[in-house]
């Protein structure tokens, strides 16, 4: 098997041949456990919850596969290395510029699904990071800002989702409104509760974690304009009066 | 408000909106509270119309809107 997934700061690693330029290091399978070990044992010693290191790596799984998708969008950059069977793929793709990553099946990644496997930038990450948000909401006991930044992070996974699936893809499907829906409002219900409890709670500030109630409230009201955006229902008759009238656009 | 200028805020609002939803976290607030200025703003004259009919009109074509600005910036 052969991938990379190191950043190439990481003084641990012994020198490689960079595959893509400055930053990027090709490492065998070996090699890349032992990095993932690392992290894990970092992830307990530093007492993070088990909820919090599952949707680190969820989050991680789900950039592996967006990257992946990049390479069959034809972005990545291949590269044959002289002398040597393996063959790579290196990126550079927006603001991660801590990824490698060469051939490797869709098989072998731990996220695959028969349904998932038709298209690897798919709603399953996002899934199972709201099945964790749920179990953690249920539980009633994990801590309000733990809460807020597990929600924000599985915001986060879901908007990259939103916007591969719903917006630039050419093959949107029912499925996919399907998924955004269910999955939409399941973000909603939960941040307004979280939001419901900050108010209650007012000793405990999100500031702690970077942003202000404001932004979390906005965060909200955005959530509920793309239900209406994406899934409410207007007629076209009544869309055509309402640009008539405010913006005097005449179809 | 002339035809221009109504086209130019609805531009604007489109481009808040936007600019929202790819505003960092702890920007939200800040720039949500925009987009929602220039809502109230073009439905100043049109008591009659929802600040969520306006949105929902507005936004039909946002998948196509979303697209055009990520080509051509």
């Amino acid at each position: 098997m052969r991938y990379s997934f190191i950043p190439a700061d990481e003084e641990w690693i012994d020198d490689g041949p960079d595959i893509a330029g400055p930053g990027w290091r090709t490492v065998d399978a070996e090699t890349l456990a032992e990095y993932f070990g690392r992290q894990v044992d970092r992830v307990c010693y530093e007492g993070y919850s088990r909820f919090a290191f599952v949707t680190a790596l969820l989050a991680i799984a789900a950039e592996l596969q967006w990257e992946l998708q990049y390479e069959a969008g034809g972005d990545g950059v291949r590269q044959e290395r002289a002398g040597d069977e393996r063959s790579c793929v290196g990126y550079r793709v927006c603001n991660t510029s801590r990824f490698a990553m060469p051939d490797i099946a869709q098989s072998e990644l731990a996220l695959d699904h028969e349904d998932h496997s038709a298209d690897p930038r798919d709603w399953i990450p996002v899934k199972l990071l709201c099945d964790e948000l749920e179990r953690e909401m249920a539980e009633k006991r994990t801590h309000l800002l733990q809460k807020l930044t597990a929600w924000m992070v599985s915001l986060r996974v879901f908007r990259r989702v939103e916007s591969v699936r719903m917006i630039d893809s050419e093959a949107r499907s029912a499925r996919d409104d399907e998924y955004h829906r269910a999955l939409l409002a399941f973000l909603l219900g939960v941040g307004e509760l979280i939001l419901l409890d900050l108010r209650r709670h007012e000793q405990i500030d999100p500031k702690w974690i970077g942003i202000g109630f404001d932004d979390v409230a906005a965060m909200i009201k955005e959530l509920r304009s793309d239900m209406m955006m994406w899934h409410g229902e207007m007629t076209e008759a009544r869309k055509q009066t309402i640009l008539a009238d405010v913006f005097g656009i005449e179809d | 408000m002339s035809s221009e200028s109504k086209i130019d805020l609805l531009n604007r609002i489109l481009d808040a909106r936007l600019a929202a939803k790819e505003s960092r976290a702890g920007d939200k607030a800040g720039a949500w509270a925009e987009y929602e200025r220039l809502i109230d703003e073009a439905l100043e004259d049109h008591p009659e119309i929802s600040g969520e009919d306006l949105e929902k009109a507005m936004l039909t074509n946002w998948r196509d809107y979303c697209r055009k600005r990520r080509r051509y910036g």
